[in-house]
């Protein structure tokens, strides 16, 4: 059986990643991939826990609690995929790049 | 058998989000970020939560790449794709600390239990537990995911569209 | 290694092969309905000449497609262009796993289900696998690096994005009532009654959104050769070229078997109920399996009878045809269903 700390440590490994992403990455649309990804990794601790938690001791089984939050997580990158990429759009059409850097002033 | 298969799917999973991060061109990197996606559903198999593997590569692989993609075919990244890394001391500095951090609060998580419990995420066991005790949170998302949609077909009117 | 587990593996191994090879062989089969029935309904013969009635027409045609040369243009991304066949092919194949093809057939004293899979989440792993194909035409289409697969690219995703939604909530109401995702438990519930009669609305909402999911007339889009020259495999030839049609059919015969299984009974037969399946034997397991069949194949022939008879929908047309019209009513009927089946 693959212990706990395992699982978290992968899960912190693509965290890590993902943040390296945001932080060098330029263009807006790497940017939200990179936030996926964070979030991703997020879900993966968020099973993991849930595996390891400990039996209710009314009903004597362990509640998918942890399932549910990353179906919440879920619905809410979907959601802010959506928007965003929106944003992504309008930014080009006006301004015709995607470049986070070109649009530091947050005006136009 | 089992405990090999997350080393692999594990390892596929770093190796994937890496080249995405990485890959110049950004249709490669969403086709890294799909095949990371696949391998997370795996991760999620081995961890009984059937339920998600299938909503992981549902949602994420099938339907929020294919926007990603359908955005970066649409504005034709081509000419903008050669980017690359912006890799600063500074950077690397804050994702060193970030991983050190983690990694000794993973390392100080106190007593863990050893083995994993019988859960198994079917439908039916995710659907109860989502209908009952998070009902409320679940109505709060859908009125984001309403909001999202509206907010979305605003911002996607071109100006001068009434 | 005990003897259960040999037998399991062996059963499965052979069910893959057998089930697969049914799929494929029926894609070639297909190739030659499609000339042969628009023929027909065109008042010309179609291909009659190679073997009896034109039945060896897909050999030669795959003869054909394999001697002919493979052009791989200088100006394509080159990895993604060769992968881009393979990746709309491949989803289509696995999606079969979960399609039960008949009742329990009994081997050496054991009971084999005719599906390769019986799994918990059923209908959503189809949908998931289902909902990687689209990358196969997007990927043709952008490694293709050239205006018109470009278009059928972007095309694509955007069709596909919009009909899922219709598609996956138009099921909504079947589970309502089975309550399970469970492919046999939907198959055993319609013994009595079958689900297109009790869930009309979410039969018509699925069956349309069938067809703009497996990208065929009138909503084929994606390619639409009157207007984007071919579309996505416009740069193709050859076996690449075959690949997609190969993908486009097996999807078609999975979308088949996804109807016949949710809404048209699966292997079930009007008026004959589990038990006489049972009762039957073997034998049953037979006549349920040729039931299933006959199913797919009278709607793999709708398929073709709708691409003679309905023109190509606008792109403007297909939005607000899936926006507007088959979203509202897909969840109307969850809501109706919902209503109707209030517990007691």
């Amino acid at each position: 059986m693959i212990p706990l700390e395992h699982w978290l440590y992968l899960s912190g490994m693509v965290f890590t990643l993902g943040l390296c992403g945001v932080l060098m990455r330029r263009n807006v649309i790497l940017v939200l991939m990179s936030i996926e990804i964070m979030l991703n990794a997020a879900n993966l601790a968020l099973v993991a826990f849930n595996k390891y938690l400990p039996p209710d001791p009314a009903t004597g089984a362990t509640a998918p609690d942890g399932q549910v939050f990353v179906f919440f997580t879920i619905a809410v990158a979907a959601a802010e995929v959506a928007v965003a990429l929106a944003i992504a759009m309008a930014l080009f059409r006006r301004l015709d790049t995607v470049n986070v850097d070109d649009v530091a002033n947050l005006r136009w | 058998m089992g405990d090999a298969l997350f080393y692999v799917f594990g390892a596929l999973m770093v190796l994937f989000t890496f080249l995405t991060i990485r890959a110049r061109n950004p249709v490669y990197s969403a086709i890294f970020m799909i095949l990371s996606f696949a391998s997370t559903a795996a991760l999620f198999v081995m961890l009984d939560a059937f339920l998600l593997a299938a909503v992981e590569v549902l949602v994420y692989a099938g339907a929020i790449m294919v926007l990603f993609l359908f955005v970066i075919m649409l504005i034709n990244l081509r000419a903008a794709e050669h980017d690359g890394l912006r890799v600063s001391p500074l950077v690397v500095l804050v994702a060193l600390t970030f991983l050190l951090l983690l990694g000794r609060g993973i390392a100080d998580l106190g007593p863990v239990p050893a083995g994993a419990n019988e859960l198994v995420g079917t439908p039916q066991l995710v659907a109860k537990t989502l209908f009952t005790r998070y009902v409320v949170p679940f109505e709060a998302v859908s009125i984001l995911l309403l909001s999202a949609i509206l907010g979305t077909v605003v911002l996607a009117r071109r100006s001068g569209e009434a | 290694m005990n003897q259960d587990l040999i037998f399991y593996v062996a059963s499965n191994l052979v069910k893959i092969i057998i089930f697969t090879h049914i799929a494929l062989i029926l894609a070639a089969l297909m190739s030659l309905a499609e000339r042969r029935v628009s023929a027909v309904m065109q008042s010309r013969l179609g291909p009659n000449r190679v073997g009896f009635g034109g039945i060896l027409q897909p050999i030669a045609d795959a003869l054909k497609f394999i001697f002919k040369e493979d052009v791989v243009p200088g100006h394509v991304e080159k990895v993604l262009f060769v992968l881009a066949p393979a990746i709309a092919l491949i989803p289509a194949l696995l999606t079969l796993a979960v399609i039960p093809f008949g009742p329990p057939l009994e081997v050496l004293g054991r009971e084999v289900p005719l599906v390769i899979a019986d799994l918990d989440i059923g209908v959503l792993f189809v949908f998931a696998i289902a909902s990687l194909g689209v990358y196969g035409i997007v990927f043709a289409g952008w490694a293709s690096n050239s205006r018109y697969p470009m278009l059928g690219g972007v095309r694509a995703s955007a069709q596909m994005i919009s009909y899922e939604l219709s598609l996956g909530l138009s099921v909504v109401g079947v589970f309502m009532v089975t309550g399970s995702l469970r492919m046999l438990d939907v198959v055993a519930l319609q013994d009595d009654m079958w689900f297109c009669f009790t869930q009309p609305v979410g039969f018509l909402v699925f069956v349309i959104c069938a067809f703009a999911e497996t990208n065929r007339l009138p909503f084929d889009m994606p390619e639409a050769e009157t207007e984007l020259v071919a579309g996505y495999h416009t740069e193709y030839s050859s076996m690449k070229f075959a690949m997609f049609f190969m993908g486009e059919y097996t999807a078609m015969f999975v979308f088949s078997g996804l109807i016949a299984t949710l809404f048209l009974g699966g292997w079930d037969i009007p008026f004959m109920s589990a038990e006489t399946f049972a009762a039957l034997g073997n034998w049953g397991a037979l006549l349920g399996f040729a039931s299933f069949m006959a199913k797919c194949c009278a709607f793999l022939f709708f398929y073709i009878w709708v691409r003679w008879t309905i023109p190509r929908f606008r792109f403007d047309q297909l939005m607000s045809l899936g926006w507007k019209v088959l979203l509202p009513l897909a969840i109307a009927n969850v809501l109706a269903t919902g209503l109707f089946n209030l517990p007691s």
